[in-house]
């Protein structure tokens, strides 16, 4: 028995209980207080205002950034939060005031309107520009995070031409690891990289469950599986694709690290969709050499080592389920 | 419905419930076949595009675009002679109308069973889902994993399939459990496509080529005996590239109409009964036009389906 | 269905037991069952939930505590569960959660048990307009109960691969067409069974959506135009359309997942197959992403399936309860049949990281943030109809006002999975089941429970106990709030959905404490239900007799006795006008109903 384990004097297990019993004061409280709905909603909205404001600082928030795009979706995200925060407050306070209100002035009945036609267009017309405004400003980090944008070392239709990556790596999603396989750095570029996504070459270099890069590389990502779909996600990089079974899906990223990082960031790697019933053990790790002469130094002596072992591992660290 | 409309309150809609509903009903089933066919097309634009391999030929997966039109004409004359009856039934001819239900009804069957024969040959060609060689460009993925793996059935079948015609041909040096009588060293008059197997079954033996290959083979084998009919026929497996989507394909979108075609008939024999016990009367009328406009829906289902699958 | 339509010879009530609440082609009694089924069905959903959370909050204690609560477990776990429960167990958990509450709760409940009782009854027809196919569409539903029940007990047990099924994990077979999933052990029979249990649900959606539409369309009352109908029909029509089209797509889609599992096709397969270690399928050729293309097509509907009715359901309870007419009718209309427009083009947002093209990812995302707008529309509406009314504060009322406030949070969270670079790390982690649960939890059942207190009354002719009722709302506020608003948290966080166990991942470790507030906060939500449960079956006996209009509404379903008898009406109704006649100034009644002339005010 491990219940023992549970630590019931956690704020995590009192305050729901508390707040239950909160709220069925609040209930007895409304036989004699009319305004103690209002109350209810007031304090619930009030709440979760307080948990969203309160969250960063008490470490509940976006991971540290690590690529070169992920300033710019967090800064789309908090566009985005402000924006919908400030209709959230609007929307929320009007029925507030309204549970407040709760009733005519005495004397008065409430007023048989149907409709008012300005007041409809200010909240047809209002809404309609800020979200066209929304849409419009994403569309650049979009286009830029799938390759489509002005990153001149990708092409512009990634199944045909040539990048100029500084890194080329394939990730084999599996049940459940992913399998990486680097092209040699020092090896001239490839024409097709997509080609090359199917076919190793002797000289590649394969790893499991651990994805080396130093900052500033152009990483070029070739996602693929072997079984079914799995999802390659680093929550640093604000980074998250699909791998489609029978398909090269290529994505890509450039690792930032704080200036003056001096030792190994390790970063997790996880798998965002579905992929069986230890779908979530599938955990690698991403590796942000501090400099590129350290990710070299690395890259050779585990070259030396696979040259050694003159076979590339057949698994990883995870234990596999058998059938 | 039913209910008294003052007057000066005009009724809505014109449409008698039942149509009416029957419309919709058939603005779903437009739906059912639109997300087939363009699955379909999907699929079928997506695996071209994928590997360069041409959708099947027609005669490489035995469809014969010609009792597909003959198909099509019985159905269209299916649909029209239902069209005829409920014609009959409002000027008044009860006989007449049941006359074409059943005219309907027979035309409806013989598609069906047309649709049976050609199933059927599919059958004995194993063209099933699953069951056809593939042929994946060399180098590839795909051919890599259909080597390893997914093709080892398709081999199988090809060793069963020329076991018992051709292994009597080998030498009973290769092959001992033979009777020695019946072996002549090496028949002088084996016409090529016997040749061809020949060869094939002492490959499939000596375990060098994979599934992929040996497809690539059959599908050899089997253009060449196309191009000269002359010499007798070995029974093959299918060999198609896409087959299996293909074959898949086939039997779901046929067989989706093959169904709605069997609840049609399933009315139309209703229908039919009653008309045979003369029971059938202008009071059936709408029954009969709601049947006949589930029927010519059907009908044109068909002709959306035909030139896709038999044609283009 | 051809057969010509006539309600004289369905006067006469039937008589028999059977004829009369088991096989009744009566609408009220139909959509009474699907009423009960429902909530048997929310009963396990709710269940299956609690699993989950529990799973999440205590990873490693989570089966402890289970068998210290019900010693019974205890001989029948697995043993080589070895003290946790398995991961596979917990895919089925959450897939038969999400499945068993979408197909069987949300959707019946909402279309099906109200959808059945008040469209004849708003509309002022004496039934359906095929009664027969409307007593078929709930017999259907029952190959369905058994198929997805069974599903628990088959080898392998019940489907374990996500509500959405994506192939290759749900599709793939080995090539001797063994059920058995290489894929996953909860992929197996269970998965087939799941398969041909939701062709059903279609179906007999299918069928009640006609039934509806034809209804709305033919058996209105005279003088009810379309323009006089209560906003309720309103939403049920669209919602019927919906059904109606985005249905059958996804009936092809699970036919050819069913064959890819049974019968050796290849549609979602790629070419060569796929390869499970050991195991491998037989040779493909297809596309998986084909499948989330179908599913999508019919599964984004799904979301508005699930709300409008809902949306229409808390506008006609909120007119009531704060004595004002409904602010921007028309509005409202085509705000929902745009939001039911829209919705066919957005699929694709559920899609953005499936590897599709990205640039229809940039297409997908302007249609999906059109959406917003009529949402935006309807919300407004609504606070400018409670703005300045006579509130009351009856259970109905209060739901009514938390669909509302709680609508709110989920489509503005709506907004940041739509912008496409902000849904890259969204997509997929608990910023997705707090907004799908802010819509369907604190939005649909809110609605459902608000139309349950309003409508109890009509169809039981017992009210509901007002003081339970909101006994049950003001903890299921709090704590529905407690459980879903973290969720924003964690997913802001990265946190992906459908893991095991989280502490697994170093990122993850910070908000385990707020899983555990959530895992608790949601247990002592699921036994405040009980409230709602107790109240619902004790007020059938123990409830206060309902008069014909307890709540002074308009609409003409109140016109009728309470409950209403077989036929419906007295005698047929001549509707006059609109159902939004509130704030009137009459001597002493402050509403017009919808059949009342103006003299007869009194």
């Amino acid at each position: 028995m491990t219940t023992q384990q549970i630590d019931l004097s956690e704020w995590t297990f009192w305050l729901p209980i508390a707040f239950t019993i909160f709220g069925i004061g609040l209930f007895i409280l409304s036989r004699f207080w009319t305004r103690a709905w209002f109350a209810t909603f007031t304090l619930t909205i009030a709440g979760v205002t307080a948990l969203t404001v309160a969250s960063p600082f008490v470490g509940w928030w976006l991971p540290a950034q690590g690529s070169s795009f992920s300033g710019e979706v967090d800064n789309l995200f908090l566009l985005i939060m402000f924006l919908t925060g400030l209709f959230f407050l609007l929307t929320e306070g009007l029925i507030l005031f309204v549970l407040w209100n709760h009733a005519p002035k005495p004397g008065t009945a409430p007023l048989p309107i149907h409709g008012d036609h300005r007041l409809e267009l200010i909240w047809t017309v209002v809404p309609g520009i800020l979200l066209a405004l929304i849409a419009v400003i994403q569309m650049p980090t979009w286009a830029r995070m799938k390759g489509q944008g002005n990153e001149s070392w990708l092409s512009a239709r990634y199944e045909s031409g040539g990048d100029k990556a500084d890194l080329l790596l394939t990730v084999q999603g599996r049940q459940w690891e992913w399998r990486v396989r680097y092209r040699d750095p020092s090896a001239p570029p490839l024409a097709r990289p997509l080609e090359w996504a199917t076919h190793p070459e002797a000289s590649d270099l394969h790893a499991v469950n651990e994805v080396h890069a130093y900052p500033g590389a152009k990483v070029r990502l070739l996602l693929r599986t072997q079984d079914v779909i799995h999802s390659f996600f680093v929550p640093e990089l604000r980074l998250k694709q699909d791998m489609l079974p029978g398909r090269t899906v290529p994505t890509w990223f450039i690792p930032t690290v704080p200036a003056g990082t001096s030792n190994e960031t390790r970063w997790e790697i996880a798998c965002a969709e579905l992929c069986g019933g230890n779908h979530y053990r599938m955990r690698g790790h991403l590796v942000i050499h501090p400099d590129k002469a350290s990710f070299e130094t690395w890259y050779s002596t585990a070259a030396r080592e696979q040259s050694r072992r003159s076979r590339p591992p057949e698994t990883g660290p995870l234990a596999r389920k058998t059938n | 419905m039913t209910l008294e409309h003052p007057p000066g309150t005009p009724r809505p809609v014109r449409l008698d419930a039942g149509r009416f509903a029957l419309w919709v009903f058939l603005a779903t089933e437009v739906m059912f076949f639109t997300a087939l066919i363009a699955s379909y097309l999907v699929l079928r634009a997506g695996a071209v595009a994928r590997d360069g391999m041409p959708w099947p030929r027609a005669q490489e997966v035995h469809v014969d675009p010609l009792i597909g039109l003959i198909n099509t004409f019985v159905l269209i004359a299916s649909s029209g002679c239902a069209m005829v009856a409920c014609k009959l039934l409002a000027s008044g001819s009860s006989r007449g109308a049941t006359t074409a239900v059943g005219l309907s009804f027979v035309l409806g069957c013989v598609f069906l069973g047309v649709k049976g024969y050609e199933y059927r040959s599919k059958y004995n060609h194993g063209l099933l889902p699953g069951q056809i060689g593939e042929l994946h460009p060399s180098g590839t993925q795909a051919r890599a994993r259909y080597d390893q793996a997914a093709g080892q059935v398709f081999l199988d079948t090809v060793k069963a399939r020329l076991e018992p015609e051709i292994r009597p041909l080998m030498k009973p040096s290769t092959n001992s459990k033979v009777a020695s009588e019946s072996q002549p060293s090496l028949i002088p008059d084996l016409d090529p496509a016997h040749a061809l197997c020949l060869e094939l079954l002492k490959e499939l033996d000596q375990r060098k080529l994979g599934p992929g290959a040996i497809a690539e083979k059959v599908y050899a084998i089997q253009a060449a005996n196309e191009a000269d009919r002359s010499h007798s026929h070995i029974h093959l497996p299918a060999v198609a590239p896409h087959g299996n989507l293909w074959a898949s394909c086939y039997f779901l979108i046929t067989g989706c109409h093959a169904l709605h075609l069997i609840i049609g008939l399933v009315f139309l024999l209703g229908i039919l009964m009653n008309g045979l016990l003369g029971r059938l009367n202008s009071a059936s009328l709408p029954y009969l036009s709601n049947v006949s406009l589930y029927w010519h829906f059907v009908d044109l289902v068909w002709l959306v389906v035909f030139p896709l699958i038999y044609l283009v | 269905m051809s057969a010509p339509v006539s309600h004289h010879t369905d006067d006469h009530a039937p008589s028999g037991f059977l004829s009369r609440y088991v096989f009744s082609k009566d609408h009220k009694v139909i959509g009474i069952q699907f009423f009960f089924s429902s909530i048997l069905f929310l009963l396990l959903g709710g269940a299956l939930a609690l699993l989950v959370r529990l799973q999440v909050g205590y990873p490693e204690q989570a089966l402890g505590l289970l068998t210290y609560c019900f010693p019974f477990l205890q001989s029948r776990i697995p043993a080589e569960w070895g003290g946790r429960m398995s991961p596979e167990f917990y895919t089925m958990l959450f897939t038969m959660h999400a499945s068993v509450m979408i197909f069987f709760v949300i959707i019946p409940w909402l279309t099906g048990a109200f959808g059945n009782f008040l469209i004849p009854l708003m509309i002022g027809a004496r039934d359906m307009a095929f009664p027969t196919l409307n007593m078929l569409s709930y017999w259907f539903m029952w190959p369905a109960f058994i198929c997805i029940c069974a599903s628990f007990f088959v080898d392998g047990g019940a489907s374990g691969v996500g509500w959405t099924a994506y192939p290759t994990l749900s599709s793939a077979a080995t090539a001797n067409g063994d059920w058995a999933s290489p894929a996953a052990r909860h992929a197996g029979a269970g998965h087939v069974l799941w398969l041909i249990s939701l062709m059903f649900v279609g179906v007999s959606s299918l069928m009640g959506s006609i039934n509806y539409i034809t209804t709305v369309i033919h058996c209105r009352a005279p003088g009810m135009s379309l323009w006089r109908m209560p906003l309720t029909v309103w939403a049920l029509l669209i919602t019927a359309i919906l059904q109606s089209v985005a249905l059958p797509p996804l009936t092809v889609a699970l036919i050819m997942q069913l064959l890819d599992k049974t019968a050796g096709t290849t549609f979602f397969l790629p070419p060569g197959g796929v390869g499970f270690g050991n195991w491998t399928t037989g040779p493909g050729g297809g596309q998986p992403l084909l499948w989330q293309h179908l599913f999508w097509f019919y599964s984004h509907p799904a979301v508005y399936i699930m709300i409008l009715p809902a949306m229409g359901m808390v506008s006609d309870i909120m007119v009531a309860f704060c004595r004002k007419p409904l602010f921007g009718y028309k509005p409202m209309v085509f705000s929902m049949a745009a939001i039911a427009g829209l919705g066919f083009i957005v699929w694709g947002h559920h899609m953005f990281q499936s590897g599709m093209d990205p640039r229809l990812g940039t297409g997908f995302m302007l249609a999906t943030i059109m959406i917003a707008l009529p949402s935006a529309i309807k919300t407004f509406n609504w606070l400018a109809t409670i703005w300045g009314g006579d509130i009351v504060f009856s259970s109905a009322m209060l739901n009514a006002l938390a669909f509302v406030s709680m609508f709110i949070i989920g489509g503005l969270s709506g907004i940041f999975m739509a912008a496409t670079p902000v849904d890259v790390v969204f997509h997929d982690t608990y910023f997705i089941v707090a907004h799908i649960h802010y819509v369907l939890f604190l939005s649909s059942l809110f609605g459902i429970y608000a139309a349950t207190y309003y409508w109890y009354p009509k169809m039981f002719g017992r009210c509901m106990s007002e003081n339970l009722g909101q006994l049950h709302f003001a903890p299921t506020f709090i704590l529905a709030n407690c459980t879903f608003y973290p969720m924003h948290i964690l997913g802001i966080g990265g946190h992906p959905r459908r893991y095991y166990d989280p502490t697994l991942y170093e990122f993850l470790l910070p908000f385990q404490s707020l899983n555990r507030f959530m895992t608790v906060s949601a247990v002592l939500l699921g036994l405040v239900q009980i409230l709602f449960i107790v109240n619902v079956f004790g007020s059938l006996f123990w409830g206060k007799k309902a008069s014909r209009n307890p709540w002074n509404s308009n609409g003409l379903e109140w016109d009728t006795p309470s409950p209403p008898p077989h036929g419906n009406f007295d005698v047929t109704p001549l509707v006059l006008r609109g159902p939004y006649e509130y704030a009137v100034t009459g001597p002493s009644s402050d509403h017009l109903t919808q059949t009342q002339t103006e003299g007869q005010q009194s």
